[in-house]
């Protein structure tokens, strides 16, 4: 009674003489369509389930696998794509493990024999003739099957939008596990490249090499060492600052020079009437002169002025009637120039105020430029009108604003080849001292005394700066050594 | 229990019908002497079809030593009764050798058979006797036979014992060995009766004495009972459920129930398994049915299980009795085994189908 049941229980009771004694029972001694079709209907819906909760478990493994490649290795989505095939499989195992749940047709006939309360007549049935009594069996009830499904396509459904999400959130959302999240930094740098091989300042292989570069930052950034990474992309920043900065020089240039020619341009068609014929005919040659420099230096100027108006300003022939024409091009061309600044502006590679300049560029006193035009007599006279809209000459200098306009010479330049420079090796900290300095500008004026309060003025720290640390530094002569010894060596009183 | 050859197919209705007539014939004699207790009297009846033993347990005066008399009256076999008592000795049960005198004026040693040989033995409050006196009916039981001195001597066919017990609380009484109670088929538990049968019986019955059977069955149509329960056929899937409810009785058991595990100290035995498959195929005859069925198993599982199981001290302190325990693992098990997840049932429909 207190025996534990051994495993084989059923073959205790199938040893009872008589009653079990008639070899193994035939599962099944003929197809019966109720017992068939349940079973094909059970099998359906365990496989169906079997692979909803693989595909559930697939989908979440696959999601996660993603968004972990995504943010440690950076690696391409197309590449992960490669989990469909683990779709497939998880399909596969589903049907397999769905199949292997699929109940014996033996158990299908234990079940319809306790649905309808047979009396184990079914299950007799499957096992031996049951004769007469298989009118008993005529109309099989049937259960009906049942799956609550909700829960299942639910989490498949979960998964799913997990797996989406996986793929198509962008790396800047993506958790940085070991990176440094730069992700805006690399779009900022990229947009900033863009712009200026999309403004022809950086050439397309430069700016390729540049955009290699920025890839190659992104991917190697790690958190363990961002300085390495700081440290490239502040490289590439101050390159990319130094062409847009020289290129928003080069366009104030140019749109200073163009609205210079435009000034003189109006002032010229204004100014026509009152001025000397001759005066005329040579500030237009010089205009000519000036417009055809201006397009050799610049490709917008170029563009805009047609090739019959560029052959004219070569030839120094402007005409008047050509002269709207060339303030219409000065006027393009400086847009031009100035539609550039705003791109640049934009990714914030130069600064708004660059704008403003543009805007100002070529302005000046027409007015006054008018009546010195029109008042022009002679060559000197016409050279004095042209100097006011020409940049390169500097303004009335001197006391009062007075006298005649000069231009600035370079004369005497100054070389360093053949000087002798004597070499000095830094105390420490001298050399930390300036290497903690700061250039705040040079000037080749003479040398000026010192402030009061500046450095010491007397004793052992003559001439020393403060904070220095020059104190202790002080030099003393072999010859004194043994007489300061004595002076710290001497009795104390 | 002898063994017959297996037969060839199932019984025909034109077999099954005549012991289906002669087994509801017992039963409608017995519902007469008895009232109110139909259903006790189908399990006492399953239970003789399956040739056990019979343990009834109640109160004094329920009527259970009239059950055991009248079912003794219907099937027409001998009946004795021996009323236990805590100085009952075994070789009052079984018998014992007197020293008598030959005709020739010598002496040798004879032996007077006790009340055992016979048919149906009622022993009357069998737990009022002290352990080694029930345990002299345990070779009784099991073998069917009685050895005395080295001589064993074969019991009557077929042999029943019905034995009523008084429930273990009451004063002067004995629990019977685990290994006695095993050797019973059913442990049957009779109850109180209903008002109005208890009317019934006042009204109809002078002296509360039962009439006496009209129609009792005859030697042959007992064996033609016994005959029948041979060929009545078990469906594996149906055996498999009841080796599967009895290793669920056990705490280790990968199917046992929460009950089971925390309540049962010790499930049942395999001897439990082999009596439940024999008082089915009863059920299942009394049913008018040539084959078991789960609704037969699930009907005698209680009266077959609920003495076998030994139940820990918490049982005992949380109220938890067998029955309950049973009923549990009745409810639990999926009858054809089928495991199919929680989600995906099986459910009633209207729908019918061909086979």
């Amino acid at each position: 009674m207190h025996a534990r049941i051994p495993g084989r229980m059923l073959d205790i009771i199938g040893s009872l003489p008589g009653r079990l004694g008639r070899g193994p029972p035939a599962l099944s001694r003929r197809r019966v369509p109720a017992i068939v079709g349940l079973r094909w209907r059970l099998g359906g819906v365990l496989v169906l389930r079997e692979c909803l909760r693989l595909l559930f478990a697939w989908t979440m493994l696959w999601a996660a696998t993603v968004v972990g490649l995504r943010a440690i290795f950076r690696i391409d989505v197309s590449v992960l794509l490669w989990g469909f095939l683990g779709v497939a499989a998880a399909i596969a195992a589903g049907v397999v493990l769905g199949r292997r749940k699929v109940p014996s047709v033996a158990a299908i006939r234990a079940v319809l024999d306790r649905h309808g309360q047979l009396g184990g007549l079914l299950m007799a049935a499957g096992d031996l003739d049951i004769g007469p009594w298989n009118a008993q069996l005529a109309n099989l009830p049937l259960p009906a099957l049942r799956w609550r499904s909700g829960r299942q396509w639910m989490l498949l459904t979960t998964s799913t939008a997990f797996l989406l999400a996986a793929f198509l959130a962008p790396d800047r959302y993506l958790p940085a596990a070991g990176g440094l999240q730069i992700g805006s930094q690399l779009q900022k740098l990229a947009a900033k490249i863009r712009t200026l091989r999309q403004q022809q300042i950086l050439p397309p292989e430069k700016a390729q090499v540049l955009e290699r570069d920025l890839a190659r930052a992104g991917q190697e950034a790690l958190g363990k060492d961002p300085a390495k990474t700081m440290e490239a992309l502040d490289h590439l920043e101050q390159s990319l600052s130094k062409a847009a900065t020289d290129a928003a020089e080069t366009a104030l240039k140019q749109a200073e020079t163009a609205g210079r020619m435009q000034q003189l341009a109006n002032a010229l068609q204004a100014a026509q009437n009152q001025m000397d014929p001759k005066q005329f005919g040579q500030a237009m040659k010089e205009l000519a002169q000036m417009a055809a420099k201006a397009a050799a230096d610049s490709k917008e100027l170029e563009t805009a002025l047609s090739d019959e108006l560029k052959e004219a300003c070569r030839q120094g022939r402007l005409s008047e009637s050509q002269l709207g024409d060339l303030c219409k091009a000065l006027k393009q061309c400086k847009e031009c120039e100035r539609a550039r600044l705003m791109k640049l502006i934009d990714v914030r590679l130069i600064d708004a105020a660059e704008l403003a300049e543009c805007d100002r560029a070529g302005e000046g006193d027409e007015a006054a430029l008018i009546d010195a035009l029109s008042q022009c007599q002679n060559g000197a006279q016409l050279a004095d009108a042209l100097a006011l809209c020409d940049p390169e000459v500097a303004g009335k200098g001197g006391p009062g604003g007075g006298g005649p306009p000069a231009v600035m010479t370079w004369q005497q330049e100054v070389s360093k080849d053949g000087a002798k420079f004597k070499e000095k090796v830094l105390r420490p900290a001298a050399a930390a001292s300036l290497k903690k300095s700061r250039l705040v500008g040079m000037s080749v004026g003479n040398p000026t005394s010192a402030k009061p309060g500046g450095g010491s003025s007397g004793g052992a720290l003559a001439g020393a700066q403060a904070g220095g640390g020059e104190a202790n530094t002080q030099l003393i002569l072999p010859e004194y050594e043994k007489t300061i010894q004595r002076y710290f060596d001497r009795a104390h009183k | 229990m002898t063994a017959t050859a297996s037969p060839p197919a199932l019984l025909s209705p034109e077999e099954l019908t005549p012991a289906v007539v002669l087994a509801g014939r017992a039963l409608a004699q017995m519902d007469q002497v008895l009232l109110g207790r139909s259903q006790v009297h189908r399990m006492v009846l399953a239970g003789i079809l399956s040739r056990g033993h019979i343990l009834l347990e109640g109160l004094p005066g329920v009527g259970k030593t009239a059950m055991i008399k009248a079912l003794g009256q219907v099937l027409s076999l001998q009946f004795r009764r021996v009323q236990f008592t805590p100085d009952l000795m075994p070789s009052d049960i079984l018998g014992t050798h007197i020293l008598r005198e030959t005709a020739g004026g010598g002496r040798e040693m004879t032996f007077q058979a006790g009340p055992v040989f016979t048919n149906i033995l009622l022993a009357d409050e069998i737990n009022r006797a002290s352990p080694k006196t029930q345990s002299a009916l345990l070779e009784a039981m099991q073998e069917r036979s009685v050895t005395l001195l080295g001589n064993t001597r074969m019991l009557p066919e077929p042999f029943f014992v019905l034995a009523s017990q008084n429930p273990i609380e009451m004063e002067g009484t004995y629990p019977l060995p685990e290994a006695q109670l095993d050797r019973f088929l059913f442990k049957l538990t009779v109850s109180d009766v209903a008002t109005n049968i208890l009317d019934d019986i006042i009204s109809t019955r002078r002296r509360g004495e039962p009439p006496v059977p009209k129609a009792p069955l005859s030697a042959a149509e007992l064996t033609q009972l016994f005959s029948a329960m041979e060929r009545m056929y078990l469906p594996r899937a149906v055996s498999r459920y009841i080796a599967r409810l009895v290793a669920a009785s056990h705490p280790g058991s990968a199917e046992a129930t929460a009950d089971v595990a925390t309540y049962v100290t010790y499930g049942a035995s395999p001897r439990a398994a082999i009596a439940m498959a024999e008082a089915s195929r009863a059920y299942a005859l009394l049913a008018g049915r040539p084959s078991v069925g789960f609704e037969d198993v699930r009907a005698v599982a209680p009266a077959v299980m609920n003495h076998r199981l030994i139940l820990n001290y918490k049982a005992r302190f949380d109220q938890v009795g067998e029955l309950a325990i049973v009923q549990g693992l009745l409810d639990s098990l999926d009858e054809a085994g089928l495991s199919l997840p929680a989600d995906v049932q099986l459910e009633k429909s209207g729908k019918q189908g061909k086979v």
